[in-house]
């Protein structure tokens, strides 16, 4: 088996009888051979990235066939195989939009979980990454969001089993979470597949609004065993300072602030202290919570197996220390996958994995306890320890010493499980019958202790365990059919039927009163002060039928369907179906096009379904009284929620369609694909008068469209003997649209974020600012805004110079303005600045996302650039919002030295100031939410460089070596960005739905530099 | 079959097992989809039992803690006593009365309000004769006693959502039609003749005595007694409070806050570890978040020797801070909601507004007494506004963070004259929450906002 197109062996091919389950694989001379009872047969050889070659054969009895084959490449992959759900289909024959990402793009990558891996790597894919938190968590949105309290994340399946994703923990740390997903080793992966138009989700029924992302892990090949050693170590640090203000300017803007707001005698010029005492220090403690941290990997795994019997074992140990003293993720893997094929019809896999993953976290965005929080906002005339090495008390700084806090013992084990086990059994020609058993168990223990000389831990320390479980298991089977008629017709067909059911049961204990800060469980401290168990759990019952179909290979049919009954809809409407219809034509078949050599690859498709979301809760339709609560040691029960016997699933329409094509003998391939997608019955908290004694109800009201175009677009810039460079560009752009809500009311998430009818989920609201009261004309004081001038506005009763100037530019929307559903405000000035001058103030969706990468590979040396980017992003700057406070106790923030001053007579310094006047307390509440702390978060960054090297075989061959390389990668390495906080790539909300984008002292990004070797035997 | 011949052993058990798969999974469907909370029963079971009754009841207690905390923090936050030290924006716009209608502090009392409205609606509604034949094990009197206690929940919570917003929707019913839940505003006079009305009902059921922590015909009367102040009716006030006063005398100082349920209190909610409070949370800086703290005009209220600074006021590391509910780690302070002391307050200031001085000054200088504080000469008082001038501060000094200063500022029309940071009349009523405005039709908003 050689490489047609630049010679030499070409290892790892399947081999394979055509229609039978025997073949071998080659192995790295090319090699192959198997044995076969006599017949006619066709040898298949196929191999990713080559165009599949069929050679008939006829087999004699005891009698050896030799076979010599060159394979020549496909830029275009039009045979690999693509894992499309429940059934496979080679990329020329799919009608759908499914985007595949080939496993070893993942490799050489220093740290990522499966969701991280996908960011800027698939058209119409945004991954944000909520931190930097080691282990944390991570938002996907294939095509946009579609709900608003449901889930906006994508179904995973790994290897045919939908898997739990999301945080688990019962620690709250901030607002971080963990991720079910980051226990996976991504070198485990064979393949990825996106599905995302709805005629390839629609298999997957209520689960697929949001997209399916199908996981294949690699798998044994037959032929002597393959040994692979890897090892990599490297550091992670976050770049860059946050410039705080010196421990006199601090001091001289808290005592501008007494003397801005009660004048220079009620408590004198110096109520804060003398800012030339010599004795002031000026500290930086975000500084003093970074690190350098250490990075480990090291891995091996065998692979190989006989004809019949093929096995994959791996072992995955990663340390990474975080760039943040105290944060750590620890991760083991072991995997082994198993296939068996008895004989020709017969075939039978397993995999199991086994994974732990260990976090240590600490506490940070929304939190007062935070060691970022409390590093960025406490007065820098402090010291974190005294003169003696001692922790300095928690009162002296914002919240706590923010040294102190790292302190605090935060871990998180996440133990999961992973199985499965299938197989299939052709009892006709063509017509298979597979079964299919899965288990998905994760196993989380939080525990946590807070020292004594901690605020949280206070006076005598505080201790909480959790154990979680969740437990997912599926069943499912299934009848599928291949047949090729009169050469022509190509037709496959499966119908099969599923069940789930997932368990998720939680127990956790608290206690206080430590005698000690050297033991750390529960039941060493002396009142255990909290305790509870609860338990939850839902089912699915499916049934679902594929039917691909092509007629010469020029005209393409899918058609999917599911029927998915499940535990949480409302007794009413317990069952849902979702059907998806795509159709193509394969232009570059039809004869009109034969023998140009400028059209290699012309794929039109369009495709409509529609998909389902069942993330509402368990049981979110029944009216209940929630137990549990006591007073005074008795029971207690109250009304916890209003029955909707009517819920149901959220529905999403989704039209799509798409070209993909490939030119110039393949020079340059494409795909281009666009979409809308229509979410309708969205889940929602419709709001009731609280005087009925709930707040609302949920119901299926509210829409939302996602509007889109994905480009991916590569290059073969150079190919020879000796170097080829590979250009890939995927460009993205998604218009998300709320189109209606509840009588179209629109509320608040988050700090400054807005769920309203007509703009994209997350959009800011907030305040307008017209710069800074430079004239005192400018101010009103009538708070009536009866007399206010034009243009002028009444604002606060302590409004003054060198104040925030708000914009006036609506009123309250009153009965006799006939006001709209919804309408809260007219457009009219009104004299005062209210709740109803409140407008849009900035979208964190980006404009155009996507990613831009560079292979060149040169006799042996390969560099891989590849660039992310994010652009025309708005970010909710609320560090800014704290540490901006000038002349109060959290405003240290250097930016505050351009603050507005003014002379004794009381006139204004310097108008050119863009931070507002000191005050103590702030009686214009300047820091309100408001277009101030909005800013550009676009940002392209240099996600990962990775320059490597693979020594020639020639000179490993006296060392029996298979192969080596030698490799390094930078992560995170530049970042391009106007943003002014730590990091443009952070959410404070985590995963929410409709509050992403705010930076509230969030974890930023690292960056990482590794260096690793790879060994193969 | 294709291959012809016999299967082999291995395959024939993984056909089977495939079909069997095949079968369980469409056989399973009816039971498979019915999963129960495990956390919540349904509606329809909780009234059919008498645990199930008692359980609703406690969860008219337990409805009351929920908005407690915040009705005594902010009682004393928006008024003179407290100022915001900490981070929360919402507290802020309470303490400098720049209340917006999305402040989610007004929210939450009048959420957490109407939802013990609610709850003691629920058990009027399910307890009445016709029904208790459907209750397993549920001793009539026992009922007559609960709905007693739902009556005064519901008096109770009215008359703290009144205090707040002014006149406000009357919820008699449990009855919830999401499509029309429209409520109109009643008129102040309206609410009090309903509570008083409700407080009736809840005397003419409620038991004589219970246990320390629940409501018995003595906490009906004490907040009879404060209902009739809040209304204007002095002397009925005083007629109420005045047997009270005798019966829960007041006791040191040190009984009354160092330890729980003294007997100088007529009711005090209850806490416990287990489901504890955020009072010292919010006061203390050691295990706390300091996030409001007294203020110097509340010091000023005290001269030196009064024995309530050291109960009022602690001094935590550099702080001084509100002291009268000392225990972040465990949460387990009480509230003290009605006690002898404003029983007697009660009849002092009956008496300064009918210009009896002389009784007047005699109660405030009873209080004054227990605190070791001077006791006040009433020929230095020369007349009844001079009388209800001390009666409020004595108030003001012996209530202090119990809830009490801001709603005794506006009921006396002081708030704007006393507060230097309150310079607009208006804003002595909280705005109405602007979600309660958008989902409730028929409901307007208080002048000024």
């Amino acid at each position: 088996m050689s490489d047609g197109d630049i010679g030499g062996p070409l290892p790892a091919v399947n081999v394979r009888l055509d229609g039978t389950t025997i073949g071998a694989t080659t192995d790295v001379d090319g090699v192959f051979s198997f044995t076969a009872p006599a017949g006619e047969y066709v040898v298949v050889f196929s191999f990713t990235g080559y165009t599949t070659v069929r050679e008939p054969v006829t087999i004699q009895a005891s009698a050896s066939v030799d076979l010599n084959v060159d394979m020549s490449q496909d830029p275009l992959q039009l045979d690999d195989v693509v894992v499309t759900g429940y059934s496979n289909r080679e990329r020329r024959n799919l009608a759908t939009s499914i985007s595949s990402i080939d496993g070893s793009e993942l490799q050489d990558i220093p740290v990522a979980s499966v969701d991280n891996a996908l960011q800027g790597r698939s058209a119409g894919v945004t991954v944000l990454r909520s931190s930097g938190t080691p282990g944390g968590g991570v938002s996907v949105r294939v095509r946009g969001g579609t709900s608003i309290n449901g889930s906006n994340e994508p179904l995973y399946v790994v290897d045919g089993v939908p898997v739990a994703e999301g945080g688990f923990s019962a620690l709250g740390v901030g607002n971080q979470g963990t991720n079910a997903l980051s226990t996976l080793d991504t070198q485990d992966i064979e393949s990825i597949e996106v599905l995302k138009d709805a005629a390839a989700t629609a298999i997957y029924g209520t689960r697929a609004a949001n997209g399916v992302v199908l996981i294949t892990t690699r798998r044994g090949r037959s032929g002597s065993t393959r040994v692979n050693l890897e090892t990599t170590v490297g550091s992670s640090s976050i770049p860059g300072s946050f410039d705080v203000l010196s421990g006199p300017d601090y001091i001289r803007a808290r005592n501008e602030g007494v003397v801005n707001q009660f004048g220079p005698t009620r408590f004198g010029t110096q109520f804060y202290g003398d800012p030339d005492d010599p004795a002031l220090v000026s500290s930086n403690f975000y500084d003093e919570i970074r690190q350098t941290g250490l990075l480990q990997t090291y891995r091996l795994s065998l692979d190989g197996g006989t004809q019949d019997t093929r096995f994959l074992v791996s072992g995955n140990y990663l340390n990474e220390e975080g760039a943040l003293v105290s944060s750590g993720f620890e991760r083991y893997n072991g995997r082994v996958n198993v296939d068996h094929t008895p004989n020709a019809k017969t075939a039978i896999q397993a995999s199991a994995s086994y994974n732990r993953g260990i976090i240590d976290r600490i506490e940070n965005d929304n939190n007062i306890y935070g060691v970022l929080t409390n590093a960025l906002i406490s007065n820098p005339t402090r010291v974190t320890r005294d003169e003696d090495g001692n922790l300095t008390p928690g009162n002296l700084f914002a919240f706590d010493n923010p040294v102190a806090a790292t302190e605090i013992f935060q871990e998180s084990v996440d133990t999961k499980f992973l199985g499965s086990v299938s197989g299939s059994y052709e009892f006709l020609p063509g017509l298979r019958i597979q079964g299919n058993a899965g288990l998905d168990r994760l196993d989380l223990r939080d525990d946590q202790y807070s020292p004594s000389y901690t605020r949280q831990g206070s006076p005598n320390g505080a201790a909480f365990s959790s154990v979680t479980t969740n437990q997912r298991y599926i069943l499912q089977s299934s009848l599928g059919y291949r047949g090729l008629f009169d050469q022509v017709h190509d037709l496959s067909a499966l119908v099969g039927a599923s069940a789930e059911k997932n368990d998720f049961e939680q127990t956790f204990a608290s206690s206080t009163e430590f005698a000690t800060d050297l033991l750390l469980r529960v039941s060493q401290g002396a009142i255990v002060d909290g305790g509870g168990s609860s338990g939850s759990t839902n089912s699915l019952l499916s049934f679902f039928g594929n039917t691909d179909y092509s007629y010469d290979g020029r005209y393409l049919l899918t058609f999917n369907a599911r029927l998915d009954g499940s535990s949480r809809f409302g007794a009413d409407n317990r069952y849902a179906f979702f059907p998806g219809l795509a159709l193509g034509w394969n232009v570059h078949e039809e004869s009109f096009l034969e023998g140009t050599d400028v059209v290699s690859l012309l794929k039109l498709r369009g495709s409509v379904g529609q998909t389902g979301q069942q993330e509402i809760g368990n049981f979110a339709s029944l009216g209940l009284f929630g137990l549990g609560a006591d007073y005074a040691g008795i029971p207690a029960a109250v009304p916890a929620q209003l029955a909707n016997p009517n819920l149901r699933w959220e529905t999403t329409t989704q039209y799509s369609a798409g070209i993909d094509f490939g030119l110039f003998r393949s020079r340059l391939t494409g795909v281009v694909d666009v979409y809308r997608k229509n979410t309708n019955d969205l889940l929602l908290f419709r709001p009731l008068p609280s005087t009925t004694g709930f707040t609302g109800i949920t119901s299926n009201i509210g829409s939302v469209t996602n509007t889109g175009i994905e480009l991916q677009l590569t290059t073969l810039n150079v190919r020879t003997r000796n170097v080829t460079w590979e250009t890939t560009l995927n460009v993205s752009r998604n218009v998300n649209e709320v189109t209606a809500l509840f009588e179209d009311e629109p509320f608040n998430s988050g700090f400054a974020s807005r769920i309203a009818v007509g703009q994209p989920l997350g959009v800011f609201y907030g305040y307008v600012t017209d710069g800074l009261f430079l004239d005192q004309s400018q101010i009103c004081t009538d708070a009536t805004g009866a007399t206010c001038a034009e243009g002028t506005a009444y604002q606060a009763t302590g409004t003054s110079l060198g104040d925030v100037r708000f914009r006036d530019i609506g009123r309250d929307c009153v009965a006799a303005d006939n006001c709209a559903p919804g309408q809260t405000a007219v457009l009219e000035p009104d004299g005062r600045i209210t709740a109803a001058d409140q407008q849009f103030i900035g979208d964190p969706n980006p404009d155009f996302f996507g990613g831009f990468t560079n292979r060149i590979s040169a006799f042996g040396f390969e560099v891989s650039a590849f660039l992310q980017f994010s652009l025309g992003n708005d970010v909710f700057n609320s560090v800014r919002q704290f540490n901006e406070q000038v002349g109060r106790s959290f405003g240290t923030s250097a930016a505050v030295n351009d603050r507005i001053q003014f002379n004794a007579d009381g006139s204004i310094v310097n108008p050119d100031a863009t931070i507002p006047r000191a005050t103590n307390s702030d009686p214009n509440d300047n820091d309100r939410d408001s277009d101030f702390y909005v800013e550009d978060g676009s940002y392209v960054r240099l996600k990962t460089l990775t320059l490597g090297y693979n020594v020639p075989t020639n000179l490993l061959g006296s060392l029996s070596v298979r192969s080596l390389r030698i490799f390094g990668t930078a992560e995170n390495l530049l970042t391009f960005t106007n943003y002014s906080g730590l990091d443009p790539e952070v959410s404070t909300f985590d995963r929410s739905n409709t509050a992403f984008g705010t930076d509230f002292f969030t974890y930023p990004q690292a960056r990482r530099f590794v260096v690793g070797v790879r060994l193969g035997l | 079959m294709g291959g012809g011949g016999l299967l082999p052993q291995p395959m024939i058990s993984f056909y089977r097992m495939a079909l069997v798969a095949l079968a369980v999974t469409s056989l399973a469907a009816c039971d498979f989809l019915e999963q129960e909370p495990q956390a919540a029963l349904s509606n329809d079971v909780i009234f059919t039992s008498a645990q199930g009754v008692e359980a609703a009841i406690a969860g008219a207690y337990n409805r009351t803690q929920g908005p407690m905390d915040d009705h005594v923090i902010f009682s004393d936050l928006a008024a003179d006593f407290a100022e915001h030290t900490g981070s929360f924006p919402s507290w802020n716009e309470v303490d400098t009365h720049n209340i917006p209608t999305n402040n989610v502090e007004a929210s939450g009392q009048y959420t957490g309000w109407y939802a013990l409205v609610n709850q003691a609606n629920l058990l009027i509604d399910n307890l009445t004769e016709d029904r208790l034949g459907g209750i397993e094990g549920l001793d009539p009197a026992r009922a007559r006693e609960i709905v007693g206690e739902a009556y005064f929940f519901r008096a109770f919570a009215h008359h703290n959502l009144t205090k707040w917003f002014g006149g406000i929707p009357l919820v008699l019913s449990s009855e919830i039609d999401p499509a029309n839940a429209n409520i109109a505003r009643s008129s102040v006079d309206q609410v009090y003749d309903q509570i008083l009305s409700d407080l009736s009902e809840a005397a003419s059921r409620v038991a004589d005595e219970r246990p320390v922590g629940f409501v018995d015909a003595d906490v009906v009367q004490a907040l009879r007694a404060r209902v009739l102040l809040f209304d204007g009716q002095y002397d009925a006030a005083a007629a109420a409070a005045a047997p009270l006063a005798a019966a829960y005398p007041l006791v040191s100082l040190d009984a009354l806050y160092g330890s729980l349920n003294s007997s100088e209190s007529i009711w005090e909610l209850q806490y416990t570890i287990l489901d504890s409070n955020s009072m010292a949370f919010f006061a203390f800086v050691t295990g706390g978040r300091f996030e409001y703290g007294p203020t110097a005009e509340a010091d000023a209220f005290y001269e030196a020797n009064d024995g309530r600074r050291e109960y009022v006021f602690a001094q935590d590391g550099n702080e001084t801070v509100i002291g009268k509910y000392f225990r972040p780690s465990t949460g387990d302070d009480h509230h003290f909601v009605l006690r002898g002391a404003e029983m007697v307050l009660i009849q002092a200031e009956a008496a300064a507004r009918r210009n009896d001085v002389a009784q007047a000054v005699a109660l405030v200088n009873v209080i004054r007494a227990r605190a070791g504080a001077s006791a006040i000469s009433a020929s230095t008082i020369g007349s009844g506004t001079a009388a209800l001038d001390l009666v409020l501060a004595e108030r003001a000094r012996e209530l202090a963070y119990e809830g009490h200063r801001w709603h005794d500022l506006v009921r006396t029309n002081r708030a704007v004259s006393t507060l230097a940071d309150l310079t607009v009349q208006n804003f002595t009523l909280w705005p109405i929450p602007q979600r309660e405005i958008d989902t409730n039709d028929l409901l307007t908003q208080n002048p000024g906002y």
